[in-house]
């Protein structure tokens, strides 16, 4: 890997801590951390730290490491959380994602510099403050003159069992200068020695040790350095070493924030410091002798057996191993693949998908049953291999989605209003292209909310609403699109106050009698706003506007639904981008035509004696119609015998009055080119299997379209 | 280095140990302890003169202990012995053993 894609790699991956980060933060600030979370918080802190070192950036880890240091003591208990502290922490966390920008080759903010000085101080001072005070010096080793209770394993003590083995005098070594070496490392609360073993009679052998000692000890030292006092002993002697209570929690945490590549259990006990390197050794010697005697433990049940270990220690370690592994997994389940190859592909099974076409036209004019049934096989196969590439191209919504958390935090508190955001259907995937796209009009529409549509508490309270505002957004699928919804339960839109405005701009004239609807459109005229002070988000009136083009322009739609004082809803239809789709080919004289087969609903006949031009009864239901050979002009006499292909898009229902009904076929959308970029029913063309040409109509505009009739005919009426 | 030991006619015995008290010396002592419990009677242990104990010398005592019971008081602990009580916590094993005069 060349140092460029390193750095790329890196780049990406601390992008992703950062925004866990955020996450957590947030959570935290919410109270609805779990205990993990400063750990977890830590660990990614630390991570961007490591990684920044290792290319020698070296303003991002300085900075980062004063904020890790911070993290580490509140993950100490040694700094309390607060409200403030988090938005320090959130602004720090910017900071360093504006330093990784700036280090990926994006603009550096003049000020950066500056801005990081100022943090870094901020930070310093939850740094200077004298938290606990530095560890007392241990007292020297004088046993206390009052003997405590017999031996209980209490918070602070480690416990240490000695059997020092019969030989340890005869090798010159002396069990009580072992014990006074450990009392000048801490104190010796307790010490209690067990002659059990000593044969009174005569077999009792001067030089041989009988002793054993169960000793309480005290001391701020490490496992490793216990046991280092044995050292000389360690071979013969039966040396138990068991850390107090109050560490077991220190040791939990250390297990839970070791960096995920320590997987076997062994090794994150060792890092712990719950366990020496020694013990682990000796451990799996004992177990690969149980193994080959048949028998064999799992490591972690010979440790807690043995008393090497606290149990739930272990429990903690293994959890971490689980949780270490389960990444792993999941990380080797996906791969970072380059876009453009991706596309590639996609056109490549669009041109299978045609040349499929042309396969099973020929294998049926050869009227070959073999033939016929192999191309049909092969067909649904190229099918499947469409559906899964695409998929590949399908992105959840709620990576943009979780982008709002943030914003509607920061934004709310400028404004001063208590608002809470809701998401659901965040799975709901779309094409990749078109998440990239809807983000900024979404964003709008979320300030929006917020800005206008939520109250200040106290109105809300006085209008009898809870203090804290909803903003919801949802999304889900529906018949062959994408809805996204933002609502909120604010004030809703004051229709007034726009159709006041509107007369004011001239779009409308005074004596025009609007629906609601019609009136809650005028907000996305372009320069429209009714906002009487003009914030840094919003009301300068560029906003719907451009909005409302972005959605056209993904041949989507918007549609606006507000109660005043209750709330409004804003809900985008998209299409599903497919560069591939189903159609249902219909033919309009000589010309052919594809409609979408997910916004089909149904095809009836069309009986020519209606009497309505315009309007079907569908089984009670109104159905406007549109009658293609009019809408493009195409040539030749209307044929005797027509057919209605009802399609249904954002809910409404139209008709499509065609000749012939041709039959279902997959197509590949090829735009039309720029010179045919205005017009409008049409969204593309396909090549079908016959060589011939076919227009794919575009049905959110043919059903704009008969809707934008539909209210002429009624404001006519009026 | 064996150490002087004296030995009293008297209905108990006295035993005063002075010098190491050791792996080095054990073997010898346990000899002279043997001796002075088989006499019966009381047997006094006089340990102002240790300069030096060890494991082995504690086990020593503790065996003296269990051996004679009642019948063993410590006298005079010099301050090896001091020590070597206090690192192991024995003292009141040999506190709830009648001193001097026994």
């Amino acid at each position: 890997m060349s140092m460029e894609q390193a750095l790329a790699t890196f780049f990406d991956e601390a992008r992703d801590l950062l925004e866990e980060m955020e996450v957590l933060l947030l959570a935290c600030e919410k109270g609805t951390a779990d205990g993990d979370s400063v750990n977890a918080l830590f660990r990614a802190a630390h991570t961007i730290k490591g990684s920044a070192g290792l290319f020698g950036l070296d303003e991002i880890v300085r900075f980062t490491h004063t904020l890790e240091s911070v993290l580490d003591r509140m993950r100490n208990g040694e700094l309390e959380s607060s409200s403030n502290l988090i938005g320090q922490l959130l602004a720090c966390r910017d900071h360093i994602g504006t330093l990784i920008g700036a280090a990926a080759g994006g603009a550096r903010p003049e000020d950066a510099g500056e801005h990081g000085e100022r943090l870094a101080r901020m930070l310093g001072k939850h740094l200077g403050e004298e938290g606990a005070p530095a560890p007392e010096p241990a007292p020297p080793a004088v046993a206390p003159v009052a003997q405590a209770d017999p031996m209980v394993i209490g918070p602070d003590h480690w416990h240490l069992s000695l059997r020092f083995g019969p030989d340890v005098l005869r090798a010159g070594m002396d069990p009580l200068a072992f014990i006074r070496y450990l009392g000048t490392m801490g104190e010796l609360l307790h010490v209690e020695t067990l002659a059990d073993h000593m044969p009174v009679d005569a077999s009792f052998d001067p030089q041989t040790c009988y002793l054993g000692f169960e000793i309480a000890f005290r001391g701020d030292v490490t496992k490793e350095q216990i046991e280092s006092v044995f050292e000389f002993v360690r071979d013969e002697a039966a040396i138990r070493i068991i850390p107090p209570h109050s560490r077991i929690e220190a040791y939990i945490e250390l297990i839970n924030s070791l960096p995920e590549d320590k997987v076997r259990l062994g090794e994150i006990l060792v890092a712990s410091g719950t366990l020496t390197r020694r013990e682990l050794d000796e451990a799996l010697r004992a177990q690969e002798l149980e193994r080959s005697a048949g028998a064999g433990r799992p490591l972690g049940e010979m440790l807690v057996d043995a008393g090497i270990v606290p149990e739930p220690v272990v429990d903690a370690a293994l959890a971490r191993q689980k949780r270490a592994e389960e990444k792993r997994v999941a990380e080797a389940k996906t791969i970072k693949v380059p876009a453009d190859r991706l596309d590639q592909l996609i056109n490549l099974v669009g041109e299978l998908v045609i040349a499929g076409a042309a396969a099973q036209l020929l294998a049926g004019k050869s009227r070959m049953a073999d033939v016929v049934e192999s191309a049909s096989h092969l067909l649904n196969l190229v099918e499947e291999v469409r559906d899964t590439a695409l998929r590949l191209r399908m992105v959840q919504i709620g990576e943009v989605f979780g982008r709002f958390p943030r914003v509607v935090r920061d934004v709310s508190r400028e404004l001063g209003k208590e608002i809470e955001l809701k998401i659901s259907g965040a799975e709901t995937e779309l094409d990749k292209s078109m998440v990239e796209r809807i983000a900024d009009p979404l964003m709008h529409l979320v300030r929006n909310a917020i800005d206008h549509g939520i109250e200040p508490p106290q109105t809300r309270l006085a209008r009898g609403k809870p203090a804290q505002g909803t903003i919801v957004l949802n999304a889900y699928h529906e018949s062959g699109s994408v809805v996204i919804e933002v609502s909120d339960d604010g004030g809703g839109l004051d229709s007034e106050r726009i159709l006041a405005k509107a007369v004011e701009r001239g779009l409308v004239a005074p004596s025009q009698s609007l629906t609601r609807q019609e009136i809650h459109r005028l907000i996305t005229e372009p320069g429209f706003s009714t906002a009487e002070r003009v914030t840094d988000l919003s009301g300068r009136g560029v906003g719907m506007d451009v909005v409302s083009s972005n959605i056209k322009a993904l041949r989507g739609s918007l549609d606006i639904a507000s109660e005043p004082g209750q709330g409004t809803c804003m809900q985008l239809c998209l299409p599903l981008t497919l560069a591939i789709i189903d159609g249902f080919l219909v033919s309009v004289g000589r010309a052919a035509f594809v409609v979408p087969l997910d916004m089909v609903v149904e095809c009836i006949e069309l009986n020519d004696g209606r009497q309505d031009p315009d309007y079907l009864n569908l089984r009670g239901e109104v159905l406007p119609f549109v009658r293609l050979k009019d809408l493009f002009e195409v040539e030749g006499l209307p044929s005797r015998r027509q057919n209605v292909v009802v399609v249904s898009f954002a809910g409404r229902k139209v008709g499509l009055v065609v000749d012939q009904l041709m039959g279902e076929c997959q197509t590949v959308i090829k735009p039309l080119g720029r010179l045919f970029g205005k017009l409008r029913g049409i969204s593309g063309s396909t090549i079908l299997g016959s060589g011939e040409v076919a227009l794919i109509l575009d049905v959110p505009q043919l059903v704009e379209h008969a809707v934008a009739r539909e209210d002429r005919a009624i404001r006519s009426h009026a | 280095m064996l150490s002087p030991i004296k030995v009293d006619n008297n209905a108990g015995s006295l035993l005063e140990i002075a010098g190491e008290m050791t792996i080095y010396t054990a073997a010898a002592l346990l000899k002279d302890i043997d001796a002075a419990l088989a006499k019966g009677g009381d047997v006094e242990l006089r340990l102002g003169g240790v300069t030096e104990m060890d494991t082995a010398g504690l086990q020593l005592l503790l065996l003296a202990r269990r051996r004679a019971g009642a019948r063993v008081c410590v006298s005079g602990r010099s301050e090896a012995v001091e020590r070597a009580l206090e690192t192991c916590r024995l003292a009141p094993l040999l506190d709830n053993m009648p001193t001097g005069g026994c």
